[in-house]
């Protein structure tokens, strides 16, 4: 089997499995379905060699987020059959929404590589190298020396570095609030 | 001139001082919670701890400013023009406001949590790093700290149904407009490679915006529009407003609106000033549909909440309006138009805080009738609130909307300027009742106040807004002429043409 | 390389998010669907990052922290709204109104 024959498998999964999960009516039977969401588009990861996206995306999103929900739902006993959804004209609204955006979003799938050739290759400006990183290389060039993780490490600690410490405040104002919300007594 | 290498940790560290400071002080105020978290009284220990705290961030602040920093080489990451300097201080205003503000209210409505102040800080730095970004993962980062942040605040009344529903709310409708910005933020990132904002402008220059580069910036504008609540991406803004505590509502108001625009300013004068003629129309829908909807709805609302509410969308519908020329004064009307409406909008809410019985969901215009009586000076600190978000002459809203008729006129688009005269004529129709009801009608032997005092911190915080109104509005040349200063910082080519503004 | 067939399943998980937000009234179930949203636009950082070099998957790392924040603060705030309501029906939570 080709890897275009497992890529298109892979996204019919990802797609049907996320067309369940929001017209499922148990809660717990959506979330079932996102996970399952979760995992083809862990496997398109692979196939687009971004291999340790593909691992954390099982570990992080499939396996905590996902469990968290889970927990959540579980929690407060709400795995039954709700038929939340609304009604007749919202339906006609979001199906017009929807028509409308992906009108849009659909021309997405005529970019190819050799369009987008201009951008690769030339390096912008005259920076240091840190600050020219993205353009040069290509995903799957840089992870034979320094192997997968590694090649991502070397962006994420020099060019993304401001962003990355800010994560660490978003994570620390995240469990302040969360604690400050759940706790039942401060 | 202070040439600071953003390339290095030492040169980034200096850059974000006061972002850091203010960082710091939010741990310094979660330490003292540690040890103190039982009474009112170490929640104004907690609230003095978190405004001193801002006292080292404005230092690096005017330092960083009067130095003339200045990236040495391309700027990377972090801005370190006037106009970022100008934006962390206007954040840096509301935010104090709105601690000074937080003491009398919290006392009065009996929630002690300390942990309120620290969350505060941690939504003015994600502020101050999505108004001074460089780079838009810094940008989606920073909106994300201070979302997460006020989602919380606005839900911080956890005995109040009200505040959860409106934190439920408020959350919701901000994840997907985070979504939407997101893959706004990924489309610019494909069509040009760059996630720095210069370097999207470098590469984009002079040429024709890309598919993927339109989508992107399309979605980006769909997200930044729900985040400063314009039409048609409104309709959270006055529940939100209505159910969160009053001080948390002004902050929303005020940094959060205030931090949008700006970073929206920065996206769409820096990365695609170039495509000009693609933003333009979309921004000018949005300005008109704002400034429409927000005056008409906000005619018929009882709740000078939610009054409020609406009058915000619709501010959010001029600031649009000042930004859509694209050229220098665009940038400097919005700078000069944001003071105006923070000011104002502070004393504003922190008149309604104190005004509240049980609860300020109930302050109609029942409730400011005969207060110029019983409590001359809040009449007419609401007053000048009134007029100065009317842009009454005389006020620093005036001002304001002198410079965005300034600007959008000498960008030749009359209809936009005639827009703005006409709705601002007819939001008249909800501010002037305000005033008559404090000053003409009787409330008989009723204490409008209902025996509530207003705390010291409190009337310092409006008397000073309302002095700075009342002066900036009668003496605004210097002002003006330091906005286009900044905004020359930011736009360095065009809008030479300084039409009648600061002469 | 398969870019123009990625970007187009990211375009339609997208949507499908957004009509799964307009769609339900469940609280919990809602913000599923944002969730889904920020998995489509992951989708399309990394098959960009094939062309545009290591620095999309790098974003997709600060994604998966923003969810996980927003997630923690998310599920928290429908715990201290069911504390009220007893429900996650946003039918039953609708007492702000003008």
């Amino acid at each position: 089997m080709s890897g275009q024959t497992v890529f298109y498998i892979l996204a019919g999964a990802a797609i049907l499995s996320a067309l369940l999960c929001i017209i499922q009516k148990n809660p717990i039977a959506s979330v079932l379905w996102l996970i399952s969401t979760m995992f083809a588009l862990a496997g398109i990861y692979v196939l687009l060699q971004a291999q340790f996206i593909a691992a954390i995306q099982v570990l992080v999103y499939a396996g905590a987020i996902m469990v968290l929900f889970l927990f959540v739902i579980m929690l407060l006993n709400l795995g039954r059959d709700t038929g939340d959804l609304r009604g007749m004209p919202v339906r006609l609204a979001a199906v017009l929404v929807a028509g409308g955006l992906l009108g849009e979003l659909v021309l997405l799938a005529r970019v190819t590589p050799g369009s987008m050739a201009l951008l690769r290759g030339t390096a912008v400006g005259a920076g240091t190298p840190m600050a020219s990183f993205p353009a040069g290389q290509a995903g799957a060039a840089a992870p034979g020396a320094q192997g997968v993780v590694g090649a991502i490490a070397e962006p994420l600690f020099r060019t993304y570095l401001v962003p990355f410490e800010i994560t660490s405040i978003l994570l620390l104002a995240a469990v302040v609030g969360a604690v400050v919300l759940a706790k039942r007594k401060l | 001139m202070m040439p600071i290498d953003l390339q290095t940790p030492s040169g980034v560290t200096l850059a974000l001082l006061p972002e850091i400071l203010v960082c710091a002080g939010a741990m310094l105020v979660l330490m003292v919670n540690a040890w103190k978290h039982h009474t009112g009284a170490d929640s104004r220990l907690a609230g003095k701890v978190a405004l001193a705290s801002l006292i080292p961030a404005a230092a690096a602040l005017a330092w960083l400013w009067a130095g003339g920093a200045e990236p040495e080489g391309r700027p990377f990451m972090v801005a370190l023009d006037g106009f970022r300097f100008a934006s962390l201080a206007l954040i840096l205003i509301a935010t104090a406001a709105t601690i000074l503000l937080s003491f009398g209210y919290l006392e009065r409505e009996g929630l002690i949590a300390p942990e309120y102040y620290s969350l505060l800080l941690f939504a003015a730095s994600g502020m101050m790093f999505m108004a001074g970004a460089e780079d838009l993962m810094v940008l989606f980062l920073g909106l994300e700290v201070m979302s997460v942040s006020v989602y919380v605040l606005a839900g911080f009344n956890r005995g109040s149904i009200f505040s959860a529903e409106a934190a439920l709310k408020y959350f919701l409708v901000g994840a997907f407009a985070s979504a939407f910005l997101l893959y706004g933020i990924a489309l610019l990132w494909g069509a040009t490679g760059q996630t720095g904002l210069s370097g999207i402008g470098e590469r984009l220059a002079g040429g024709e915006l890309p598919l993927m580069g339109k989508l992107g910036l399309g979605l980006l504008l769909i997200g930044m529009g729900f985040k400063v609540a314009a039409v048609p991406f409104h309709m959270w803004a006055p529940d939100v407003y209505d159910g969160s505590p009053t001080p948390i509502a002004g902050f929303m108001a005020t940094g959060v609106k205030a931090a949008g625009f700006l970073a929206l300013v920065r996206i769409l004068y820096v990365a695609v000033p170039d495509a000009a003629s693609t933003w333009q129309p979309v921004v000018a829908a949005l300005a008109v549909a704002s400034m429409v909807v927000g005056n008409l709805v906000a005619l018929s609302q009882r709740s000078l909440k939610r009054m409020l509410a609406y009058s915000s969308i619709a501010h959010a519908g001029y600031l649009l309006t000042a930004l859509w020329p694209g050229t220098r004064l665009g940038a400097g009307a919005v700078v000069i138009y944001l003071a105006a409406y923070v000011l104002t909008t502070v004393a504003a809410f922190g008149i309604l805080g104190v005004l509240g019985k049980g609860g300020e969901r109930d302050v109609t215009l029942d409730s400011v009738a005969g207060l110029s009586k019983r409590h001359p000076w809040l009449a007419f600190a609401l007053t000048v609130c009134m007029l100065s978000l009317l842009g009454f002459p005389g006020t620093f809203g005036f001002v304001g909307k002198w410079a965005i008729l300034s600007g959008v006129v000498g960008a030749r688009h009359i209809l936009l300027a005639v827009i703005l005269v006409v709705t601002s004529l007819i939001s008249a129709g909800y501010y002037l009742p305000v005033i008559m009801a404090a000053y003409m009608r009787d409330a008989g032997a009723e204490d409008p106040l209902g025996g509530r005092r207003f705390d010291r911190a409190g009337v310092v915080t409006v008397a000073v807004a309302i002095t700075v109104i009342l002066v900036l509005g009668v003496l605004p040349g210097s002002v003006l002429n330091s906005a286009i200063e900044i905004a020359g910082t930011l736009v360095r080519t065009g809008g030479s043409s300084l039409v009648g503004i600061g002469r | 390389m398969l870019l123009g067939p990625s970007l187009l399943v990211s375009a339609i998980l997208f949507t499908i998010g957004v009509v799964g937000v307009m769609l339900r009234r469940n609280a919990i179930v809602l913000f599923m669907c944002i969730e889904l949203m920020l998995n489509a636009v992951n989708l399309t950082f990394v098959a960009l990052s094939q062309v545009l070099g290591l620095g999309g998957q790098v974003m997709v790392f600060f994604v998966m922290t923003v969810a996980a924040a927003e997630a923690a603060v998310g599920l928290a705030i429908i715990l201290a709204i069911f504390r009220h309501t007893r429900s996650v029906d946003l039918k039953n939570i609708n007492l702000l109104q003008g």
